[in-house]
């Protein structure tokens, strides 16, 4: 990069306090080697002294814009990052010259009929000949002129990928007057075009020669050149073949007119001449858009030079569309799209020449957004000659009008409504991060690639794109295949896109499509065909209020709409008779549960390719096997959406029954569920079930059943977390003994209560008290809340009370306080996006998967996942599983931990100064605050959440792994042919790993769950359903690995560390500390799993290893299977 | 285990070496935190101090086992199943345990109560005249304004003074004051701008304005 000398730069800032001369000076030294955020300290020397004037203007001009200020120095770094350096310039512009004199150099070649392909040797005519060879003459001769078009010599040229377009005027004797006419005048292009490289070729002094095709239009072929040698990467001569300057007549191509002929299309004689031909606008719009380069450089150079930041703004543009997907294929909105629709909006005054690049690019933005572009069309034509075609006759022929100086040509011929809408959805969007101040909006902008699998909900291919011809037949589209000159997909793709737009109605917010990209082939092979593109990419933004309903609701039945219902439905469609007495045309799609319901959008999908376009069901490939991940029932697939909203019934009914006890000693004063699956968020919510009483030991103890140790594990029934609070009352100790027992005589009475009125079994303990109600188990803390202040409290020698915080207290808080808050707040982010529980659950079994849950915890990862509906930004808050998981993957590996805060402003409730205050305290205090570090609006300053875990370590063991898995599920998504499992990224590599603890399978209790799950499953003593009345009480909360794992880690916690995944996993992975090894000095206090060695009369002490091995099959004694060492990493 | 070295007088153990700590804590086992498990420290205190030698002399090869087959160490499913088993209580004795404890306190309350009455009785007594008619007169106590005797009532009252005696400043009403907050304004600015300069500093350094 240009980084001048410090010391020079530093006499510049003396001299001036130029915003985009250098602002790095001071500021460089600030930064630690490291990239960590120091705390800005200035003198206040520095601070106070009068300023000069040109500093104070940039600072007024800095408090205007304030919370831009910072986008705007980010937009011109991104500036200086894009453009071209003066070296490259210099080395294209000799390249140009080079290949300039190259070609006019041409011999001049015979006359031949076109058909006579025999003068060229070793290059293919870069042109599908359909249907046939036109008639006529050709001969190559140098070229009239040559001349730099497009960006370039604009100056709006950017990196990566620098293209140089070059103009090849092909000379008038070539040409005849009626070369318009079935496909002549691009054929004889592409010959003139073969021509010419068959002459570079001979003389063997540029790089590799490709050949294109501008926009995927197959009529406009281009020459692709790269220079020789080590330069030719990222730098692409593109040459155009063009016709003289007015050398056919611009009202020839009026979109209404026709110049290619059914008769000479069909093959077939047509009958009835007197009938009309039909009109070709695109066809037209080609070869006038041929015409045209030379004078739109003339008209874009003139605007540009009017006004001056013309360029940047183009650049930022471009920087915005190429991160969208939306600059290249065919009906593409390009570089040259933008710069058309900023001189659109010099020329009207909608915007000012003296407006900063800042100003001129949101409003560019903002006239995307507000302009439908579908329906009323612009013009950049000022006086228009008569012959022009009006704006209403561009809307007739094209779905956007945008049309030239010239009033002839439509710029966006090709454009497709749907990506103009993806384009105004985009703008709209864009802008509203734009004014949202807690948003970092520059990333958002311009730095984030929203490719299609991650923007949109649902995604699916279409391949297999020869059936598209089917469609046209079907669709009866002879005549757009003609405007299209036999291109099938872009003739039928249209359609088929307004097909389904209409067939899914309100279920989708917008459709958008992948533009079909442009081909390239070598010189000496033929073109490729239609059919070899790469699939269709199709991206549906779902309206969750309908996208899952199961019904589609026609109009009655005697209404003239019915046939047409009918007609797009086919048999699919039928009569129904509703509640409210009318009898309707209605569709209706099968589905009960959640997960089944989000395949109606395929259902119908495929449904109407098959209907209206002959697409076979095979050809459309659906994106996504995510669900089967977080499948809780098998059977009757369900993903965990019903069973939670189960348990939060029963949860709230037993809330009620809790309320209306009476004969308690204090009131309750609230019943909070502190449990993730009252949010909706546990991995695998609990189901109701029945026991089976002869699997357990019911004799030994009274109070309830007893596991059996000749038996299998039995089933795991998870507590869920009620805090109910009691009343404050003077009657409360201020001993916390005291309360702690006063607590444990409530859980009693609450049980007796309970069992007394509704005859539920209960164990109190003095920690808690556990519930069995119709098949679930609760556990109910009861807590005081005074109780973290009465801990914390404390006196002074001078006899005041202070608060002094503590351990205790803060985990006292932590679970009465915190987590009932955060439980229903979450739960409340899931009534307003349905599908945050499902993309929680899968992100956690994924966390699990990988052995990273015990690092990042569950109410963390909420968070995360939280955040990502909150802070969506570039996206649209996700909307199915699938790409909520992939954000998630993407966020947890691109946020920068170190430098920043994950801020997740649960119900709004922060400010953008809370923003700031927070970002400020954040980087003050870097160095003592957790590795990962995630507020909202109750907890700004601590993050309570991430204070204990996860470590640097394990938060960069977690990053790395999550950008791997996102690499792999998205090469699997986007690429079917990749036989691997989706699975994959669930299962984690036990390669880095010391010792592998295998486990007996049948003591596992989560072991149906597992990411593989075993094909044979045991009897873990439950049925379905719930019973409604329990003989005794189940085993609640017994899980031996999670004891086990506890055992181990409280005696070897110093030495290794330990990773299960909790869902069914088989294998305890150990790691040894990198220190476990080392030889340390004798200490009493340090013998734990040390022997003694004595060398050279120096005692030192060793981990006694295998008596550590001995002791992890010993401790899990029944569970530990087999004890795996790998040596080859580290010896015994 | 250690018998095959001399008759043994008590054994101890305990998480880590020390002096052992009386824990004789009357609180139920039932509200007594969970032991650890892990590596403990066992204090063996022998009868005779010849055992002391014959142990120093045994050889660090021969492990000593506690586990054996007619005393053995439940570990594993089958301890876990034990723990289990013997964690599920019935109420009542969860009950009687509270009831005890509680009667404990309240009496040991109640003695502390007894004890302060004592003792107020006692200083009042002090405070009345005594037979020659003087009065024993303490520090403080009457009429003198005490803080306040808890934290958060502390503070309190600072804020509420603070409050007041800003209540009581004028604002930009000499004109050194109003040049002084248009300094601290410019100031801020300042600090805003080199903020800002310092952010892009560092994401520069780490690349950040590469967009593809």
């Amino acid at each position: 990069m240009e980084s001048p000398d410090p010391s020079q730069i530093e006499e510049q800032e003396k001299k001036s306090v130029k915003m985009t001369k250098g602002p790095k000076r001071q500021a460089d030294s600030k930064v630690s080697d490291n990239g960590v955020l120091q705390p800005l300290k200035m003198s206040k020397q520095e601070l106070y002294k009068a300023p000069t004037v040109e500093e104070f203007n940039q600072l007024k001009e800095a408090e205007n814009l304030f919370h831009c200020n910072l986008l705007k120095m980010q937009m011109d770094e991104l500036l200086k990052e894009v453009a071209l350096s003066e070296h490259r310039k210099n080395l294209l512009d000799s390249f140009v010259q080079q290949v300039t004199h190259l070609l006019h150099s041409v011999p001049k070649s015979e006359v031949v009929e076109l058909e006579d392909l025999s003068w060229l040797s070793g290059v293919e005519v870069p042109f599908l000949f359909i249907p046939k060879v036109a008639k006529g003459k050709f001969h190559m001769e140098p070229p009239e002129s040559i001349n730099l078009v497009g960006s370039y010599p604009l100056g709006t040229c950017i990196k990566p990928q620098v293209s140089v377009d070059l103009a090849v005027t092909i000379p008038a004797s070539i040409l005849h007057p009626m070369d318009a006419i079935n496909q002549r005048y691009p054929q004889k292009r592409a010959l003139y075009l073969a021509g010419l490289v068959q002459h570079l070729m001979s003389t063997k002094t540029v790089g590799s020669l490709r050949f294109s095709c501008l926009h995927g239009n197959r009529l406009r072929p281009l020459l692709l050149i790269k220079p020789k040698g080590k330069d030719s990467s990222g730098v692409t001569l593109r040459v155009h073949a063009v016709p003289p300057p007015n050398f056919l007549k611009p009202s020839r191509f009026h979109p209404r007119k026709n110049n290619v002929r059914t008769e000479w299309f069909t093959g077939v004689a047509n009958k009835q001449q007197e009938r009309s031909e039909p009109p070709t606008p695109h066809y037209n719009s080609t070869i006038l858009g041929d015409h045209l380069p030379l004078s739109h450089l003339q008209f874009l150079s003139a605007i540009s030079t009017q006004c001056p930041p013309f360029r940047d703004v183009v650049a930022l543009l471009k920087v915005w569309l190429r991160q969208r997907g939306l600059d290249q294929g065919a009906g593409c909105f390009c570089g040259f799209h933008a710069s058309m629709l900023l001189a659109y909006l010099l020329s009207t005054h909608k915007v000012a020449k003296s407006m900063n690049a800042y100003q001129l690019f949101r409003n560019v933005l903002h006239f995307l957004a507000s302009t439908d572009l579908t329906k009323n069309g612009i013009t950049l034509a000022k006086n228009a000659d008569t012959k022009a075609p009006s704006i209403p006759e561009f809307h007739m022929a094209f779905s956007v009008v945008f049309v030239d100086p010239s009033g002839h040509l439509n710029l966006c011929a090709d454009m497709t409504t749907f990506t103009y809408k993806q384009i105004q959805h985009e703008a709209l969007l864009s802008l509203k991060i734009w004014d949202d101040p807690t948003v970092d909006c520059f990333q958002a902008l311009f730095m984030t690639t929203k490719s299609m699998i991650r923007t949109y909900d649902n995604v699916f291919y279409l391949s297999e794109l020869v059936k598209l011809q089917a469609s046209c037949k079907k669709l009866s589209l002879l005549n757009e295949l003609m405007d299209h000159s036999g291109n099938y997909v872009l003739a039928a793709f249209p359609f088929i896109l307004s097909l389904l737009q209409q067939g899914l109605g309100e279920r989708i917010h917008l459709l958008a499509h992948s533009l079909p990209p442009d081909p390239e082939w070598s010189v000496d092979s033929a073109p490729p065909k239609h059919k070899d593109q790469p699939p269709l990419c199709i991206g549906l933004l779902l309206n969750l209020q309908h996208a899952l309903s199961n019904l589609e609701r026609g109009p009655p039945a005697d209404s003239p709409m019915a046939t047409e219902f009918r007609q797009m439905w086919g048999s699919r469609s039928e009569l129904r008779r509703f509640q409210d007495g009318a009898i309707t045309e209605a569709v209706v799609w099968s589905g009960g549960s959640a997960c089944q319901k989000r395949l109606i959008l395929r259902e119908i999908i495929s449904h109407l390719l098959q209907l209206h376009a002959d697409i076979p069901g095979s050809s459309v490939r659906f994106v996504g096997q995510l669900d089967s991940l977080i499948t809780v029932d098998k059977e009757n697939p369900t993903t965990g959406e019903e069973e939670s909203l189960k348990v939060i019934q029963a949860y709230e009914d037993l809330s009620r029954k809790l309320w209306q006890l009476e004969g308690l000693p204090l009131s309750i004063t609230s019943v909070q569920g502190a449990h993730q699956v009252i949010r909706c968020t546990q991995v695998f919510p609990p189901v109701p079930v029945k026991l089976d009483y002869s699997f357990f030991d019911g004799e030994k103890n009274p109070v309830g059943l007893m596991p059996k140790a000749d038996k299998p594990c039995p089933y795991y029934i998870t507590p869920i977390k009620v805090i109910v609070h009691m009343e404050g009352s003077g009657k409360w100790p201020s001993n916390h003994l005291a309360i702690h027992h006063i607590k444990a005589a409530f859980h009693v009475c609450l049980g007796e209560l309970l069992n007394k009125h509704h005859k539920y079994r209960y164990h109190a303990k003095p920690t808690y008290l556990d519930v069995w109600k119709d098949g679930l188990a609760f556990r109910i803390h009861v807590a005081y809340q005074r109780e973290p202040q009465i801990l914390r409290e404390a006196l002074t020698p001078e006899g005041m009370l202070i608060y002094r915080d503590n351990r205790e207290a803060q985990s006292l808080e932590l679970e009465t306080q915190h987590k009932p808050y955060l439980t229903s707040t979450l739960h409340g982010l899931q009534q307003q996006h349905a599908c945050f529980g499902a993309v929680s659950r899968l992100s956690k079994r994924w966390l699990a998967s990988q052995f990273l849950l015990e690092d990042i915890q569950e109410e963390p990862a909420d968070l995360l996942v939280a955040s990502l509906f909150l802070h969506s930004a570039p996206f649209d808050p996700p909307c199915s599983p699938q790409v909520g998981f992939l954000r998630f993957l993407y966020v947890l590996s691109t946020f920068d931990w170190r430098n920043n805060p994950l801020i997740v402003n649960l119900n709004q409730k922060l400010t953008a100064a809370d923003y700031a205050e927070l970002k400020k305290d954040f980087v003050a205090s870097r160095e003592s605050l957790p590795a990962m570090f995630i507020a909202t609006p109750n907890d700004k300053t601590v993050s309570v959440w991430t204070k204990e875990a996860p470590s640097v370590q394990m938060l960069q063991h977690a990053v790395m792994l999550a950008a791997k898995s996102l690499q792999v599920v998205q090469a699997q998504l986007v690429n079917s042919s990749l036989k691997q499992d989706i699975r994959v990224v669930f299962r984690p590599s036990l390669e880095a790993f010391d010792v592998l603890i295998h486990l007996v399978p049948k003591q596992v209790p989560l072991l149906a769950k597992a990411v593989d799950p075993p094909l044979a499953t045991f009897q873990q003593g439950v049925f379905k359903g719930s019973a409604s009345t329990e003989r005794a009480l189940p085993i609640i909360d017994y899980d031996p690995v999670r004891l086990y794992l506890s055992e181990l880690r409280e005696a070897f916690g110093d030495l290794a560390l330990f990773f299960y995944d909790p869902f069914g996993g088989t294998v305890i992975a150990v790691l040894w500390k990198p220190k476990a090894f080392e030889a340390q000095s004798f200490k009493t206090t340090l013998m734990n799993a040390r022997k003694v060695e004595v060398h050279n009369d120096v005692v030192s002490t060793v981990p006694n290893i295998e008596a550590i091995l001995q002791d992890f099959q010993l401790i899990g004694e029944g569970l530990v299977k087999t004890v795996e060492l790998r040596t080859e990493k580290w010896v015994i | 285990m250690f018998q095959q070295f001399g008759p043994i007088e008590s054994v101890e153990l305990c998480e880590r070496p020390g002096e052992s700590k009386s824990s004789s804590s009357n609180l139920s086992k039932l509200f007594r935190p969970p032991e650890k498990y892990c590596f403990r420290v066992g204090y063996v205190v022998f009868k005779k101090a010849s055992s002391v030698t014959a142990v120093k002399c045994h050889p660090q090869s021969s492990p000593l086992i506690v586990s054996t087959k007619e005393r053995p160490v439940k570990t594993g499913i089958d301890k876990w199943i034990e723990q289990y088993t013997q964690s599920v209580i019935p109420g009542q004795t969860l009950q009687t345990a509270v009831d005890d404890f509680m009667n404990e306190f309240d009496r040991q309350k109640k003695e502390e109560e007894c004890l302060k009455v004592a003792e107020e009785v006692e200083e009042e007594e002090q405070e009345k005249e005594d037979e020659e008619g003087w009065v024993k007169v303490k520090k403080g106590i009457r009429g003198v304004k005490a803080r306040p005797h808890s934290q958060t009532a502390n503070e309190k009252t600072l804020r509420k003074e603070k409050a007041k005696s800003e209540r009581k400043e004028l604002v930009n009403f000499y004109s050194w004051q109003h040049r002084n907050t248009q300094k601290e304004h410019l100031a801020e600015l300042r600090k805003k701008f080199e903020e800002d300069k310092q952010k892009i500093a560092l994401l520069r350094a780490q690349r950040k304005f590469k967009p593809y």
